[in-house]
């Protein structure tokens, strides 16, 4: 019982705060945000698993974890509600040259991150060659050139 | 299924009301977890601390413990005890709700004797003179969360009440 309650309260606080801290970190943008996940992963580990090593702990926790997971993602399938509620939506932060600052000042994304992202995933040089730039679900920058 | 709408050429799921929204609870979110650290820092979380230090006291009587300690972590009960009379040991008695649920890891020193009664256990201890002032430390580890409330006291003195929280 306890190592479901666990994986219950661990995952809840998890999506919880992911939410929080935003998109931006999760994408990695910088060498710390990838530090931050790797200890955030070390601090978790205990709170899930408590001083309780055996395998089937580990076993329930990690089924208690996916069974959660997989419960979500049928119920944002029916809910286009829940599903932004949990995953968030994309954010246009440059339409047609222009970047909207509102939306990156908000998100806390620079002109040089897009820059960033438009020269690794297109080979662009300038803004005005981007047509569009998105801040994905998941912290990416998708480009759309010109 | 919704249809997913248009932004200029881009079919994509955009909404700026939500979007709006979620920047604004991604605030009061940071102001949360900032709130959380405080918390943390002052001692409410558990641990040392300005709120979670506490010493309640009697006459011929003072513990020091923590308000708010960890489920399976130590903490430590530290009695400052003087007997009223000439005597040369000295007996503590703990009320068995404080100690249930906690594993008493060590006392230092060790008791003479450790007698049980109904409703609590009674710790002997050897002074090294009559009169002398005796420091005992209880070193404990809750084994279960919530609250515990008991009391504490010295043969021939008053008893002391003491509360404290375990954290899950």
């Amino acid at each position: 019982m306890d190592a479901v309650l666990r994986g219950v309260i661990v995952y809840a606080f998890l999506l919880l705060f992911f939410r929080f801290i935003g998109k931006r970190s999760l994408s990695q943008i910088t060498t710390f945000d990838f530090v931050l996940l790797l200890i955030i992963g070390e601090a978790t580990q205990q709170a899930l698993l408590g001083d309780d090593f055996s395998i089937v702990n580990a076993l329930l926790v990690i089924v208690t974890l996916m069974i959660i997971d997989i419960g979500l993602s049928l119920i944002k399938q029916r809910s286009s509600k829940v599903e932004k509620l949990i995953d968030g939506v994309p954010t246009i932060l440059v339409e047609n040259g222009q970047p909207i600052d509102e939306h990156m000042q908000k998100a806390r994304i620079d002109r040089e991150d897009i820059l960033e992202s438009a020269r690794e995933l297109q080979g662009l040089e300038r803004m005005e060659q981007i047509k569009y730039a998105v801040l994905e679900r998941d912290g990416k920058i998708s480009i759309i050139p010109a | 299924m919704a249809t997913v709408q248009r932004v200029g050429d881009l079919e994509i799921s955009e909404d700026k009301q939500f979007q709006q929204r979620e920047w604004k609870m991604e605030r009061i979110g940071w102001v949360l977890m900032m709130l959380l650290v405080i918390a943390g820092l002052l001692g409410l979380l558990g641990g040392p601390g300005l709120f979670s230090d506490a010493t309640v006291a009697a006459p011929n009587l003072q513990v020091n413990y923590s308000r708010f300690v960890h489920l399976l972590e130590d903490t430590s009960l530290r009695l400052s005890a003087s007997h009223v009379e000439g005597e040369d040991t000295i007996r503590i008695s703990i009320s068995n709700t404080l100690l249930e649920d906690m594993r008493i890891e060590g006392i230092v020193p060790e008791p003479e004797s450790v007698e049980a009664a109904s409703d609590h256990l009674t710790f002997s201890f050897q002074l090294q003179a009559p009169n002398e002032e005796a420091v005992v430390t209880f070193y404990l580890n809750p084994t279960q969360p919530g609250t515990k409330q008991g009391w504490l006291g010295i043969d021939g003195g008053r008893s002391v009440e003491l509360s404290l929280f375990v954290y899950p």
